[in-house]
């Protein structure tokens, strides 16, 4: 029965497809005209004057020393360390996640829905955040340590992974968790159980059935998540800097010392056009490898594949991964929220002060504001691009390119962004540096890959046969969409605005290459407090960051509610 | 013993009881088939049996060795699912070879083995096909043969012609019991068609609830249900309230519409029993008679194809019968005579 509707839907969507493309072809494509030329001026301009700085810098001699200290020992050794750790993470990420995603997509327990929702929480923090958090549980002040000094009368903290690569790796596994849950777990939901169970009465031990069926299957999945989650850690740039100290630095966070510590623009241009091949190579290969894993597979309602834990040794499998992904992303940020209340509002209060001599020019609440501002923003324009591209694009067969040109500035660094900013938008035509809108427009370009992914899915999956009846019962093109897809996608879009505010609100890494002193976001805010020696700094970091984490925390608790059934993100 | 034997099998689902005590055995050799509505748990059974579900309570032999804890792999009980299951990341023969895989035979065994059951599914041209292009009868048939080469003690069908086409289902019907009477294998399909159930076994498990209702030969089932719930769900319609006579040596049974007669005394309840009267279509004579006369009026009169199907209005109910379109069938709104065969009554009990 399964494959007879499946037929169906496959052939009404084909007739459907030839229907739309005679009609209304060109307004289809004036819809474009817009995020396309964004995309041009705010993604592909800057990204063209890094490869132009670094191909052709007019310094004569210089270029010569400059090609020697881009290919030098210390640029191998950081591409190296760069590419160690990631792998590192990804390892230790797959390690941790995939039972937990097994768990996920198999069973259904009492809280599952909360606890996904909590998920996604660390997924959009705020680097900055995270690395505080990090810093309050494995510093020396952290409440670990603190028992440890009175418990065994010792002087100094026992304990303290600040500036160690395991603070490093530990960052990055809690950020990439929920990447390896979602994607591999929502894959291995709608894996059809019988495949295993086939095996397994074919003769297969449990094991064996895993290895011979289960994990063949899982390839493309486990392919995406570990690529991802490779090249998220290829990039990391506020983990690094904070966790790792001066000792470590990624190729990302090269970059940003030398274009704002050292001011070598030329040099910053060429590490990143190192970065860019290096994530486009690691892109071709997986689309490549994407291809080849691929296998047409029936998918299976997750009525159908989820049960309850059933055997004492059901119900303690999912107990330990469920306790270990809490502890895991639970304990840093309770224990960062717990810390911001150490002297008492103290740091809350400090928030509103402006003493003299102090590292802003303006009250650090006013971050806050200035946040909020640029993520309403945010919203704003993404929505608007975001409809209209994926209104542009849902229907169209050779959708897949164009639909993945939207997707990279998702791949592409934030700090590289920032840096060709800088490079592009000091002058005419595009004279925006230091203007909040860049900001805005840098924020867009990143929360714009979010919004497209929500909404583009279920526009597809609305039945053409729906705009087809309200066609046929005089609703012209624009009534259509008014009627029948907006009343749907409406939760998809809420969805989506929701990732484009919390998005704006914890991005760093471009935000802190263009913003002025005296426009902090709160992210800004929160490194600043960081590089800062004293414990007020530090509290105020810690208050501030929790004031971020209740904004996003909140945010996806309301993504949760909202999300329409099939949607991964 | 039976070659299988379930007893007093006990299970719930979100805590709601779907198989309360359901007991039965089944032959070395021989063809059952579980018949029942859908929520019946029929196709539960067959994942106890398979070893993918536990039972709450009751236990599970083969050949007289209680299997109920062993794990699935170890019990040579191969499970066809209605899905079929087929791997999607192995060609025909790597599906077929997986269970003798597992059963670590040589090499050379497995090919033999293989090319002997793409043979026996005429699939002999198929063997390095990509399963993904397969029609729907082409990986039944692959997912047959997968099931039948490792020579499992017992196979298990689970609606093993539900996902195919009306045409290809009738065909299949022939073709699957003469496969699996080749192989001489013991074997358990599930259904919820009773037709697909007759064509298909030696004997029909009835499953209503959780519980076994009937068993039998399909012709004895349809002949002699036990009661009118077994009646009704093989199709049975002509069912009527119905009353003994109170005198011993009086055969005849009051309905609404009347008072018929019944052959024997062994079909008979005891004198003054209540119960119903199930009246098989074949008994139905539309012209006057002697004995069980009775007076209707057409109401519907509906071609099939091969027959007309007419329903009568009698008192108290309907009549529905099949006749041949070689005839003149009466058109609705007719008055006619009729009498029934009193072979064709079974007594049922309330």
């Amino acid at each position: 029965m399964p494959d007879n509707t499946d037929n169906e839907s496959r052939i009404t969507n084909h007739e459907s497809q030839k229907a739309v493309r005679h009609s209304p072809f060109a307004i289809r494509h004036l819809l474009l005209v817009l995020p396309l030329l964004f995309l041009a001026l705010f993604y592909f301009y800057p990204l063209s004057a890094i490869f132009r700085v670094s191909l052709t810098w007019d310094g004569g001699p210089a270029l010569d020393a400059l090609m020697t200290r881009l290919f030098g020992a210390a640029t191998l050794h950081t591409l190296g360390f760069t590419a160690g750790q990631a792998a590192l993470s990804t390892a230790l990420t797959l390690l941790l996640g995939l039972p937990g995603a097994y768990v996920f997509a198999r069973y259904d327990f009492p809280g599952k829905r909360l606890l996904n929702a909590l998920t996604t929480v660390p997924f959009v923090l705020p680097t900055v955040v995270v690395a505080a958090a990090f810093t309050a549980v494995l510093g020396p002040r952290s409440p670990l340590n603190t028992a440890l000094m009175s418990a065994f009368n010792l002087a100094r903290p026992p304990l303290d992974l600040r500036y160690t690569l395991g603070a490093i790796l530990l960052a990055h596994v809690f950020y990439n968790y929920t990447l390896v849950l979602r994607i591999v777990g929502s894959f291995w939901a709608n894996l059809d159980p019988h495949l295993e169970q086939a095996a397994r009465t074919l003769g297969a031990s449990p094991w064996r059935a895993f290895v011979e069926v289960t994990l063949p299957l899982l390839l493309p999945a486990l392919a995406a998540a570990a690529l991802l989650v490779f090249i998220f850690c290829f990039t990391s740039f506020g983990v690094i800097l904070i966790l790792g100290g001066p000792r470590f630095a990624t190729l990302e966070v090269a970059i940003y010392r030398q274009a704002i510590d050292m001011g070598n623009l030329p040099l910053a241009a060429g590490l990143s056009l190192i970065q860019i091949l290096c994530t486009l190579g690691l892109t071709v290969v997986y689309t490549r490898l994407q291809g080849r894993l691929a296998r047409p597979l029936d998918l299976r309602p997750r009525w159908v594949t989820q049960r309850k834990p059933r055997t004492a040794g059901e119900i303690t499998f999912v107990l330990a991964n469920v306790g270990l992904g809490a502890a895991l992303l639970g304990l840093p940020l309770v224990t960062l929220a717990a810390r911001s209340f150490d002297a008492g509002l103290r740091y809350y209060a400090a928030l509103f002060e402006n003493p003299r001599g102090s590292i802003f020019y303006v009250p650090p609440v006013a971050a806050v504001g200035n946040s909020v501002k640029f993520a309403l923003g945010t919203t704003t324009l993404a929505l608007l691009l975001g409809v209209l591209t994926a209104t542009a694009l849902y229907h169209r067969k050779q959708g897949w390119m164009l639909d993945a040109l939207f997707m990279l500035p998702l791949g592409t660094s934030a700090v590289t962004l920032g840096l060709g900013y800088l490079l592009v938008m000091a002058r005419p035509p595009l004279a925006l540096r230091g203007t909040p809108a860049l900001i805005v427009f840098g924020h867009t370009l990143v929360a714009l890959p979010f919004v497209v992914r929500n909404v583009m899915p279920v526009l597809q999956a609305i039945r053409p046969s729906l705009r087809e009846a309200a066609a046929t019962l005089g609703a012209p093109p624009a009534r259509v969409f008014a009627e029948v897809d907006l009343p749907i996608v409406w939760r998809a879009l809420a969805v989506g605005a929701v990732f484009a505010f919390t998005v704006s609100m914890g991005e760093f890494g471009a935000t802190s290459m263009i913003a002025r002193p005296e426009l902090p976001t709160i992210p800004i805010a929160i490194y600043r407090f960081l590089s800062q020696a004293g414990a007020l700094n530090y509290g105020q970091a810690l208050a501030m960051s929790t004031l971020l984490m209740a904004v996003c925390v909140t945010g996806f608790v309301a993504i949760e509610s909202l999300r329409p059934p099939g949607s991964e993100w | 013993m039976a070659f299988l034997e379930l007893t007093d099998i006990h299970k719930t689902y979100e805590n709601a009881p779907l198989l309360c005590g359901a007991t039965f055995g089944v032959e070395r050799g021989e063809i059952a088939c579980l018949l029942g509505p859908s929520g019946s748990g029929k196709t539960t059974l067959l994942r106890i049996i398979a070893g993918l579900e536990t039972p709450e309570r009751g236990r599970v032999f083969i050949e007289g060795t209680d299997i109920t804890a062993l794990p699935a792999h170890r019990r040579g009980v191969v499970l066809m699912f209605q899905d079929y299951a087929l791997f999607p990341h192995r060609t025909v023969a790597q599906n077929i070879a997986f269970g003798l895989r597992m059963r670590r035979h040589s090499r050379a065994a497995i090919a033999a083995r293989v090319a002997e059951m793409l043979a026996l599914t005429g699939l002999e041209d198929f063997a390095d096909r990509d399963v993904n292009v397969l029609s729907g009868g082409e990986r039944q048939r692959v997912a047959l043969a997968r099931s039948l080469a490792p020579q499992p003690r017992l196979l298990l069908l689970d609606e093993p012609l539900g996902a195919l086409d009306r045409n290809l289902r009738e065909r299949l019907l022939e073709d699957l019991p003469v496969i699996l009477r080749r192989v001489g294998v013991t074997a358990i399909t599930v259904t919820h068609d009773q037709e697909e159930a007759f064509a298909l076994s030696d004997r029909v498990i009835l499953l209503n609830e959780g519980r076994v209702v009937q068993t039998g030969r399909p012709e004895a089932l349809y002949d002699r249900p036990h009661n009118t719930w077994v009646a009704r769900f093989l199709g049975l319609e002509n069912l009527f309230p119905a009353r003994r006579s109170d005198w011993q040596s009086d055969l005849r049974i009051e309905v609404p519409f009347g008072v018929l007669t019944i052959n024997d005394q062994a079909d008979a309840p005891p004198p003054g029993a209540e119960g119903h009267l199930l009246i098989h279509p074949w008994g139905i004579h539309l012209e006057a008679g002697t004995v069980n006369a009775f007076n209707a009026q057409v109401t519907q009169r509906t071609f099939h194809g091969s027959y007309f199907r007419l329903t009568l209005a009698v008192d108290g109910g309907t009549l529905r019968l099949d006749i041949a379109p070689g005839q003149t069938p009466p058109a609705p709104g007719e008055t006619l005579h009729g009498w029934i065969d009193p072979a064709a009554l079974r007594w049922l009990p309330a």
